[in-house]
């Protein structure tokens, strides 16, 4: 979400927008992997899912490569607890967790990654922050 | 009797003069305690500010719905952005 930041600077500080992370996992098992991680870490702090999933975002290259130490170093790496990560992610609920909102989002028919569900406005792909800001300001009219 | 009135005369008008220009005693907090500070009068901010931490600087709250998926933002924000992605 390249326009994230711009977001999050405009609007998340000033308390006028919330973003949801729903994930989208269509490139198989890596995808639900990296997903799972991100929910595992989030079990054990929500201002460590949003460093992780800022993490991973940032390394999507070795994410699309990453294995189990990967993901396990990462989330170290963030300050969450290895065991308890490992823990987690070895245990499989959180991977059957983000299946689940995957279907959800299927379900729903949301099919193009990526998707953003602005107060009900659909914007698809990677538009510069333009485009998010106007939809924005007419939602908070 | 007459030198006895004007004199009475004379000094109820030095009272009320004397009055007129007094100032307003100040109150003086016993010994060993502060004084009362003066109150200090700060605009309410808008509703639409977000929290600040100690430095100034916005607090982006982080937190989890019922649902189980995870929100950057204030619970309470008029739009939701809801972020349908992959992370690779």
């Amino acid at each position: 979400m390249g326009a994230e930041k711009e977001i999050i600077d405009t609007y998340v500080t000033a308390g006028q927008v919330k973003i949801i992370y729903w994930p989208i996992t269509d490139i198989g098992p890596r995808s639900v992997d990296a997903a799972a991680a991100a929910h595992c870490v989030g079990e054990q702090n929500a201002d460590l899912f949003w460093a992780y999933h800022d993490l991973l975002f940032e390394n999507y290259g070795e994410t699309y490569r990453g294995d189990r130490d990967y993901f396990i170093d990462q989330a170290a790496a963030v300050g969450a607890d290895r065991e308890v990560f490992a823990a987690c992610f070895d245990e499989g609920e959180s991977h059957a967790f983000v299946r689940e909102l995957d279907q959800e989002r299927r379900d729903m028919g949301i099919l193009q990654r990526p998707t953003f569900d602005i107060n009900g406005q659909f914007v698809y792909g990677a538009p510069p922050f333009e485009t998010f800001d106007a939809v924005i300001q007419e939602a908070l009219q | 009797m007459q030198k006895l009135f004007i004199f009475s005369l004379l000094i109820m008008l030095a009272a009320c003069s004397a009055d007129a220009t007094a100032p307003t005693p100040t109150a003086v907090p016993p010994e060993g305690q502060p004084a009362a500070a003066t109150p200090l009068v700060v605009d309410e901010p808008p509703a639409t500010v977000a929290a600040t931490d100690d430095n100034g600087q916005p607090v982006i709250m982080d937190g989890r719905n019922e649902d189980g998926t995870f929100y950057r933002g204030a619970v309470d924000a008029p739009v939701t952005v809801i972020d349908y992605s992959d992370f690779l």
